[in-house]
């Protein structure tokens, strides 16, 4: 019994392992969008998750109190942990310290600012941030005129906004 | 229970304490603090634990090593999740701050040129390589930028995740 509370401690961990599983599947061979195949792999996880949970419940005969808390605690802890690997890809595909980073990487020598911003500048970066945007529907172009599409990340922008005024009291970086 | 209960009671005062220091003094290398605090949280929370009897403030405690792991698991992803989103709040992201742009020019939208104006390397591309060099993940030679071993590694690991998934767009 004890070295089955040990595998439910670690069922959140294999959940991810097999989203990571998944998800790198779905994009390079399926060859799914980052988004879909981020999708893909997080579902695929989940089941586990919830199979592992039902299992316990119906093979196991585990009472339904100790069933539903490590249901919550498993679904919890897998959730916060393909937050991080989706976050961990969106670094590797947007985040622009690693492009710069990248980019310092494949040159021997090093480069200067001007160089750096001849190979990365705000209006590629713009762009490239533009084009998801408006990709993913979240912002439109009408008429040269930019207007907010589906709220989503409008939503997360204010959340955002709201805890770097609740934890730094200012609304940038730059202020 | 009490894994729930210990994991986000440990989670919720390492928050506070965040906060709290936060309020007094905001340290230069905030990710890194950030790590300090919730670690050392979750170190005091265990010892904590496993120095109390039966119960503590009416919440019984684990007595098995698989509950402590599971306590510990639900704990650091959450940490983990919290410190990624902070990134967030640490550094404005572009894409954030155009959504929040757009929204404030009102029911007429941004005009695209405007919008464009207002992007500049200035705001969007020149701090972020002077965090790199604050992170000591490159330095300067002369007037060229050039990674250190620590700024070479995180260079492979994204490199070698990006190869693994057979990603050829540039990103950024």
């Amino acid at each position: 019994m004890l070295s089955l509370s040990y595998l439910y401690a670690f069922t959140p961990l294999i959940g991810l392992l097999l989203n990571v599983f998944a998800q790198l599947i779905g994009f390079r061979y399926i060859k799914f969008s980052l988004l879909k195949s981020l999708i893909l792999g997080f579902i695929i996880g989940l089941l586990f998750v919830f199979g592992a949970g039902f299992y316990g419940y119906f093979a196991l005969a585990q009472p339904s109190g100790e069933f539903m808390t490590l249901f919550i605690v498993n679904s919890l802890t897998y959730l916060a942990l393909s937050y991080c690997y989706a976050h961990f890809i969106n670094l590797g595909e947007g985040a622009r310290r690693i492009r710069i980073i990248r980019e310092l990487y494949k040159s021997e020598t090093g480069l200067t600012m001007g160089e750096l911003l001849k190979i990365y500048n705000g209006r590629q970066m713009v762009e490239n941030r533009i084009n998801r945007l408006m990709s993913g529907g979240q912002i439109i172009l009408r008429d040269n005129r930019y207007f907010i599409g589906k709220p989503h990340m409008l939503l997360i922008s204010r959340i955002i906004l709201l805890m770097k005024m609740l934890l730094l009291g200012k609304r940038s970086e730059f202020e | 229970m009490e894994v729930l209960l210990w994991g986000l009671t440990f989670f919720g005062l390492a928050f506070i304490a965040h906060f709290i220091l936060w309020k007094i003094y905001l340290p230069k290398s905030q990710i890194k603090a950030l790590l300090f605090i919730f670690l050392c949280t979750l170190l005091i929370g265990l010892i904590g634990l496993l120095n109390v009897k039966s119960s503590l403030m009416g919440l019984s405690v684990p007595d098995t090593l698989p509950e402590y792991i599971h306590i510990s698991l639900l704990y650091i992803s959450f940490m983990l999740a919290y410190i990624v989103t902070y990134s967030a709040i640490e550094v404005d992201s572009p894409s954030m701050v155009m959504v929040l742009k757009i929204v404030n020019a009102g029911s007429g939208g941004l005009d695209e040129a405007e919008f464009d104006k207002t992007m500049t390397d200035d705001i969007l591309v020149k701090p972020r390589i002077s965090d790199i060099v604050t992170a000591e993940l490159a330095y300067m030679d002369g007037d060229k930028y050039r990674l250190t071993p620590k700024g070479i590694l995180l260079a492979r690991i994204f490199i070698f995740y990006r190869k693994l998934m057979n990603n050829t767009s540039k990103g950024g």
